[in-house]
């Protein structure tokens, strides 16, 4: 199924936030913004909900660490415990580093790998590009077209984007989600 | 943006009636354990006269590293932290005085006549002796007081300058230069001469640091607390919530950086096992071990699982309550560096430990709060004071 999108593009980012909020003021559904770089206050302007990428962070670095706590335990304690200097087989106190370095490190994969696959970014998978420009120094602002947008609804966003600072308006005709 | 902070009598008389169950527990002190027990009101006098400096030490800090980082997040709320380093002049001089009266009670290496016979004292008299000690004193709080002087003197003189005119901002930088030097050595030389010296045949490379990291982390607390009732006051109507964010993730920051210097300094000590060392964690653990693992509890756990999501950084009454568990659990944290070294078995929590503090606060309020009085709450012509202003995180 292809789907179409309305795209304006814009040089300047304090323009192209502008122009989000009138048009969500104006009850258009901006269906989503491509910029180069992270913009602040872009997400507060689209209105979207706050990441929940950091829970997923608290519950892989919670799942690092007991892993790590539970798998020195045994080697230490039952599989192959050593007498390193006298001290107790369970050292707790020579654990914390490694848990530390494992909590950290079982969160930030997690939550790479988990945005990586949220985004739909895993290998194979290939993507149409909305345009080339957006990488380097354009910002768009996209809005989904389908079966139920009218005529009227069409001229209205192309008016909102060309009032609002956009210097290219245009219709993209792409294979999936882009 | 004209507006002034009024210092309310009933403000002051609350930090006169402070200071008064102070000075009362301290006379009471006095007293009470006049004889054999000296020494808890020496130990109790050093340990809040060196709390207290270091909160007005660490707002220095906080002012000087903002202006050399060149941040703007913190211009709006600049007079705050400036106030509470006008505390530090006179609490440099509270400490001066109870190390004058009572470093014989408080150390040991001042006694010539034990360390005649003492081989690790006496090769370490080149430097733990009382005039150098008391030069170091004079020279480093000197320099650091002089600078927080000025620093302040620059930024009122700002107000009235021409907008647009970064002449003051420029020399508050050089300023803030001569500091950070300054602060950098000495923060370590307080950490050896006013606490590690208590245990004079021990040492550690890791103490400048963590007790740095506890100044340090006490002092952003109090601003924020000092921010947040300004706040609830009325005052201060540019702080949104973005800065309070802000100073959320610094405490949460910065406990994290306390614990792990603090276990660093642990698990060396506890690895290597050797006994001069370790010395110093026996005196800790046994009497003290509820303590011991208290700091952990309060510095570490509570902070660190209070602070962690953005909601609760963003939310003035969880920052109170986590920035008074982190003054609670700084001031513990001192206890236990002072008071197994100075009164060992023969510590206690009694109207001393509770009511001496009283007389620090109430002196700190009447410093902080007659400071923000005469000045105007906001900076007028910072040249970050947009930036700061429209600061979003």
């Amino acid at each position: 199924m292809r789907n179409k999108f309305l795209v304006g593009l814009y040089s300047d980012e304090d323009k192209m936030i502008d122009g989000v909020r009138k048009m969500r003021e104006n009850h258009l559904e901006v269906y989503d913004v491509v910029s180069p770089f992270a913009v602040h206050g872009l997400d507060d302007a689209l209105g979207l909900n706050e990441s929940r990428l950091h829970i997923t962070g608290f519950i892989y670095g919670a799942t690092g660490l007991t892993i790590a706590l539970t798998f020195m335990s045994w080697v230490f304690t039952s599989d192959w415990p050593l007498n390193f200097g006298g001290k107790p087989h369970f050292s707790f106190p020579a654990f914390v580093p490694i848990l530390f370095e494992f909590t950290v490190l079982s969160a930030s994969i997690g939550m790479t790998l988990t945005f990586l696959l949220r985004s739909g970014l895993y290998p194979g998978r290939i993507r149409e590009k909305l345009d080339e420009r957006t990488t380097d120094d354009k910002f768009a602002v996209v809005f989904r077209i389908n079966k139920k947008t009218t005529a009227e609804e069409i001229s209205k966003m192309k008016d909102m984007l060309q009032s609002s600072g956009a210097e290219e308006i245009k219709e993209r005709d792409l294979k999936r989600h882009y | 943006m004209n507006e002034t902070f009024n210092f309310t009598s009933r403000l002051k008389t609350i930090s006169m009636v402070l200071m008064l169950i102070g000075a009362a527990a301290l006379a009471g002190g006095f007293v009470v354990y006049s004889g054999d027990e000296i020494n808890r009101v020496w130990a109790n006098l050093l340990l809040d006269s060196v709390f207290f400096l270091g909160i007005g030490m660490g707002s220095a800090f906080f002012i000087a590293a903002v202006y050399l980082a060149w941040g703007g997040f913190s211009v709006v709320f600049k007079r705050v932290p400036e106030a509470i380093s006008q505390w530090m002049p006179v609490a440099a001089v509270i400490l001066l005085l109870v190390l004058i009266a009572g470093h014989g009670n408080l150390y040991e290496w001042t006694h010539a006549e034990e360390v005649e016979h003492d081989p690790i004292l006496k090769g370490k008299t080149a430097y733990l002796n009382l005039p150098f000690f008391f030069i170091r004193f004079a020279f480093f709080l000197g320099a650091l007081v002089t600078c927080t002087i000025l620093l302040r003197k620059t930024s009122l003189k700002e107000d009235t300058m021409m907008a647009g005119d970064t002449t003051m901002y420029k020399r508050s930088l050089v300023i803030a230069s001569v500091f950070i030097p300054f602060f950098a050595v000495y923060i370590l030389v307080t950490a050896w001469d006013w606490l590690m010296s208590l245990d004079p045949h021990w040492y550690s490379t890791m103490y400048g640091w963590y007790s740095f990291a506890s100044f340090w982390v006490t002092s952003i607390a109090v601003i924020t607390l000092f921010t947040i009732f300004l706040k609830k006051k009325g005052y201060l109507k540019e702080v949104n919530v973005n800065h309070l964010h802000n100073l959320g993730i610094m405490m949460f920051a910065f406990s994290i950086f306390w614990t792990y210097v603090t276990f660093c300094q642990f698990m060396l000590i506890w690895y290597a096992n050797i006994p001069e060392e370790t010395i110093y964690f026996q005196h800790r653990y046994g009497h003290y071990k509820p303590l011991f693992y208290g700091i952990f509890v309060l510095n570490f756990v509570l902070p660190f699982l209070l602070l962690m999501s953005r909601d609760a950084k963003r939310n003035m009454n969880r920052l109170i309550l986590v920035a008074c568990i982190i003054i609670i659990g700084h001031f513990t944290d001192f206890y236990l560096m002072i008071m197994p070294a100075t009164v060992g078995d023969k510590n206690g929590f009694g109207f001393l430990e509770i009511g001496l503090p009283c007389l620090y606060i109430g002196l700190l309020l009447y410093v902080v709060f007659s400071s923000l009085a005469k000045a105007n709450l906001v900076p007028k012509n910072h040249p970050f004071l947009q930036e700061s202003i429209h600061n979003s995180l």
